[in-house]
């Protein structure tokens, strides 16, 4: 098993019924990993996901320029081609968080399940490791507040 | 007392919809929203006495004193709502505060680290994750035109993240589109740059 080679966090923060997705992988692909129980949650609401949004900030130059150029487009193809020609690689990290904060940890769980059902190899793991302790920060950051 | 210069009559009317709703516009009160309203305040400023909730009400009393301005923009404008808005605003600020205090932590700073720059691979590897946080953004600065005319959950088809989040309706409920800051025109304590994405709100990461 290559996980330290692939990323070094150790663990993979799971929910359980993703868990049975990971238990049904083969023992290679299970291999040297190590899954911790995610047990936080956080009740969202359409007011909460809304206001998330209302409070995006970004400032990464290539952001913002989609931003700008996303305002002028006025057809769903014209602007989902933009969305698609938009990549996150060197963005900073601070974006990156106000993004994912953005999204919230409901859809963020809805991606790690699709990505745990396609996962074949390790490096697939160390991908759904990263999106599960960004998720744990976030719901650790949300439920603590009263 | 500041003197702030009431918005003149020609302010942006509500838009209609293919939707066949009447949308009208709305006075959300983001930091830098607010900031358009009380004059030498910043919007870090504001969004810091947000975090406190007795403070909260020295700025809901501080935004009431313009309650006539604001109606001039949303005829529709609540004074309770605001309150709760209010809430809403500090709450998610010290929700994201915490979030960026836990991924500078050293106990999860370098894996936090390790994290992002398995993300800004994902383009290549898992484009519909880039695809959705794109969109993300485009709700926060740009859809309420789409949504206006009906597109917003074209888009979300279009773009393919229907199928993830559980069809298009359900989409646009996950990201839905927001509207915008009150963009008000005159001048004056009103002339002041766009709210998108403000160089400083916040503590950066």
């Amino acid at each position: 098993m290559c996980y330290d080679d692939v990323m070094s966090s150790p663990v993979l923060h799971l929910r359980p019924e993703e868990r049975k997705i990971f238990n049904s992988f083969t023992d290679t692909l299970k291999d040297g990993w190590k899954v911790e129980e995610e047990n936080r949650t956080y009740e969202d609401t359409a007011e909460h996901r809304q206001m998330r949004l209302s409070l995006l900030r970004v400032r990464d130059p290539k952001l913002l320029t989609f931003l700008t150029e996303a305002q002028k487009e006025k057809s769903p193809a014209a602007l989902a081609e933009l969305v698609h020609a938009t990549d996150l690689a060197g963005v900073a990290e601070s974006d990156l968080a106000e993004l994912f904060f953005a999204l919230g940890p409901a859809t963020l769980s809805m991606i790690i399940e699709k990505l745990l059902r396609e996962a074949k190899k390790d490096e697939d793991l160390a991908d759904i490791a990263a999106l599960t302790e960004i998720r744990h920060s976030l719901l650790s950051s949300m439920m603590s507040i009263s | 007392m500041a003197v702030v210069r009431r918005a003149p009559a020609n302010m942006p009317q509500p838009e209609k919809g293919a939707r066949g709703t009447e949308v009208q516009r709305r006075f959300v009160p983001t930091p830098e929203a607010i900031s358009q309203y009380l004059e030498n305040m910043k919007a870090e400023e504001i969004a810091q006495l947000l975090a406190s909730v007795e403070r909260r009400r020295e700025v809901y009393d501080r935004i009431m004193e313009h309650e006539e301005d604001i109606r001039e923009f949303d005829p529709d404008f609540d004074p309770e709502l605001l309150r709760e808005q209010l809430d809403l605003v500090g709450e998610t600020l010290q929700q994201k505060k915490r979030f960026q205090e836990e991924m500078k932590s050293p106990e999860k700073k370098g894996l936090m680290r390790r994290a992002w720059e398995r993300v800004k691979g994902f383009a290549k590897r898992h484009p519909i994750v880039s695809t959705l946080l794109v969109l993300a953004l485009a709700a926060s600065g740009v859809a309420v035109g789409f949504y206006l005319t009906g597109n917003w959950e074209l888009l979300m088809t279009r773009v393919g993240v229907e199928k993830i989040l559980g069809g298009a309706k359900a989409a646009e409920e996950l990201i839905p589109p927001t509207l915008p800051t009150p963009q008000l025109p005159g001048g004056g304590v009103f002339e002041i740059p766009p709210p998108t994405s403000p160089p400083d709100l916040g503590t950066p990461l």
